[in-house]
């Protein structure tokens, strides 16, 4: 598989690079967190940094927030430079931590309007309510942030994110540790972004999450970006990787002999079958069933993921990782 | 300093302070303590004879410091439970320089220590009915200030060399209470050693200018070298803390 693949989603509204890191290291003692970090981010795109705990995303991040110092590589936020231009950079970005950080003692439309006075653009509570509105967290207003659910403090860490009108967005991590309810209420606040042209850059270890927000996912695995492209091309590039299940009774020694299986097996009382291309071999299956006389049940079709990318890069899921 | 960030931090001031005043279980725990500790002392002062010394001469101006001086603790934790909560690096991430936040949340425990200096003088003034002169008081609450200030500064060191809130303040703690004590007793009740110690102290240094600023109106001989003690304890932990204080936990 190819690392970089060079096509760009074609609905791009705009081919303007707003972030190139180049050959970015960062070393925590003898650990080496970021180790030669490439990439670049068009204006409009959500982009994702995807990878198991302690891969590197969130030291790449911070680097790029200008939270933290690299050793070595360069980062060009819309065209200012990351070391040079640390303030000017903060006032055109909004960040989201992984943790939600908030000021404990100021009660949510207080955070609201205190961070947008830090940008230097003071709000009324009425249009403090109206941006957390935006959010759906205007009826927890006068609360205080102890008070909130784990994805209302989510929620609320995006909006004061969102208070400069940023031109690009920084989500760390946006949806760990919340319920699917919740998850599902982020992504579609994070779709709107992608609605108002806003630039995201997020990170994740949930493949499902990347696949389903990001135009483009760079895979980082101990320090380095292992993989970089739509999610569609890089999962198109895994070969062989399509499973189709069957409970039905037929001889694994003919459907080993199909053409484009790859491998088929028995699993218990099922068999699995590995394709290169699922309609063949499913119209092979029927034709099969059909001269064995046997009724084809409980097909199960899996498509490729970018887990499966991770698993055929690495030699280990996410989660072993 | 931008006009930006002077309006920034004074809008960060105004609503901690807000947050603070409207604490009231806090409010009336620190204002109940000093009160409780005037009460203590000026009911047995009431069954004194003439012949026995006045108790609340030298205790009254130590309360009125130590309900001033407190703000230190409040400082020191606030700042040490930001960075172990995070909050410092979601500060860190605006336009507005972290240190400019720090010195907008000292000045509103500035201004708590000294609302809090202020209800115990009036406290003192109306309900005890102690003979003060109305003159030093007003000038001592300057001093108060710069008590408040050389506190603060301590209380940022200690939140900047501990790790958690919960030990910071209990380091702050277990530098005041020997500084308050030390500081309070008239010099004749303390051994000699401890009289070429003491003057070097901040809590004897502001003990001294307000217990004389409270009853004679006028500054103590020594005022010069008490008040320049004072600032050379604000610039010194000023620094250190500034050298010292980071935006993340270890």
């Amino acid at each position: 598989m190819n690392i970089e693949t060079s096509t760009k989603d074609n609905k791009m509204q705009s081919n303007q690079t707003v972030i190139k890191v180049s050959n970015l290291k960062k070393a925590y003692g003898d650990v080496q967190a970021v180790n030669g970090v490439s990439f670049s981010v068009d204006r409009g795109e959500i982009f994702g940094l995807l990878g198991p705990n302690g891969a590197g995303k969130t030291t790449t991040l911070s680097i790029v927030e200008g939270l933290l110092q690299a050793d070595a590589g360069t980062v060009n936020v819309l065209g200012l430079n990351g070391d040079q231009n640390a303030t000017e950079i903060k006032q055109k970005i909004g960040v989201q931590l992984q943790s939600t950080s908030l000021l404990p003692d100021l009660t949510v439309v207080e955070q609201i309007m205190l961070f947008s006075q830090f940008y230097g653009r003071p709000i009324t509570r009425q249009q403090a309510l109206s941006q957390l509105e935006r959010v759906g967290l205007d009826k927890k207003a006068d609360a205080f942030p102890d008070k909130l659910s784990g994805g209302q403090q989510q929620r609320l860490a995006l909006a004061l994110a969102l208070v400069n009108d940023p031109e690009i967005v920084f989500l760390d991590e946006p949806t760990t540790g919340l319920d699917p309810q919740s998850r599902r209420a982020l992504w579609e606040i994070i779709q709107n972004l992608k609605a108002k042209d806003k630039t995201v850059i997020l990170t994740t270890h949930y493949m499902e999450e990347a696949e389903a927000l990001c135009h483009r996912v760079g895979i980082i695995d101990r320090g380095k970006i292992i993989a970089l492209g739509m999610p569609g091309d890089l999962v198109n590039q895994l070969e062989n990787l399509a499973t189709i299940t069957t409970s039905a009774h037929l001889p694994l020694e003919t459907i080993q002999e199909f053409q484009n299986v790859t491998k088929a097996e028995h699993d218990g009382e099922l068999i699995r079958i590995q394709t290169a291309d699922i309609s063949t071999t499913l119209s092979d299956l029927l034709a099969l069933s059909k001269h064995a006389n046997v009724s084809l049940k409980d097909i199960h079709i899996t498509q490729p993921s970018l887990e499966d990318v991770f698993l055929q890069l690495t030699g280990r899921t996410i989660r072993e990782a | 300093m931008k006009p930006n960030t002077i309006s920034s931090i004074q809008y960060f001031s105004k609503s901690l302070l807000r947050a603070n005043l409207r604490n009231y279980k806090a409010l009336a725990v620190m204002m109940g303590v000093p009160v409780f500790m005037l009460l203590s002392f000026w009911l047995p002062s009431l069954a004194a004879g003439p012949d026995e010394p006045d108790m609340m001469a030298f205790m009254f101006p130590t309360i009125v410091l130590l309900s001033v001086v407190i703000a230190g603790l409040t400082h020191a934790t606030r700042l040490a439970r930001w960075r172990e909560q995070d909050v410092f690096r979601r500060l860190v991430l605006t336009p507005v320089p972290l240190p400019h936040m720090i010195l907008g949340a000292s000045l509103v425990q500035i201004l708590m220590g000294l609302l809090q200096g202020l209800v115990m003088l009036l406290f003192g003034l109306f309900v005890l009915q102690l003979k003060l002169n109305w003159l030093g008081c007003v000038i001592a609450l300057v001093v108060m200030v710069l008590a408040a200030a050389t506190f603060i500064a301590i209380g940022s060191f200690i939140a900047a060399v501990t790790k958690k809130a919960e030990i910071a303040g209990y380091i702050f703690m277990f530098i005041l209470l020997p500084l308050i004590f030390l500081g309070s007793f008239p010099s004749e009740m303390m051994p000699a050693v401890m009289n070429s110690i003491t003057p070097w102290l901040p809590t004897s240094m502001a003990i001294d200018l307000i217990g004389v600023l409270f009853y004679s109106g006028h500054l103590p001989e020594n005022a010069a070298f008490d008040l320049v003690g004072l600032l050379g304890y604000l610039l010194l932990f000023t620094v250190l803390s500034a050298r010292k204080l980071r935006w993340k936990g270890s």
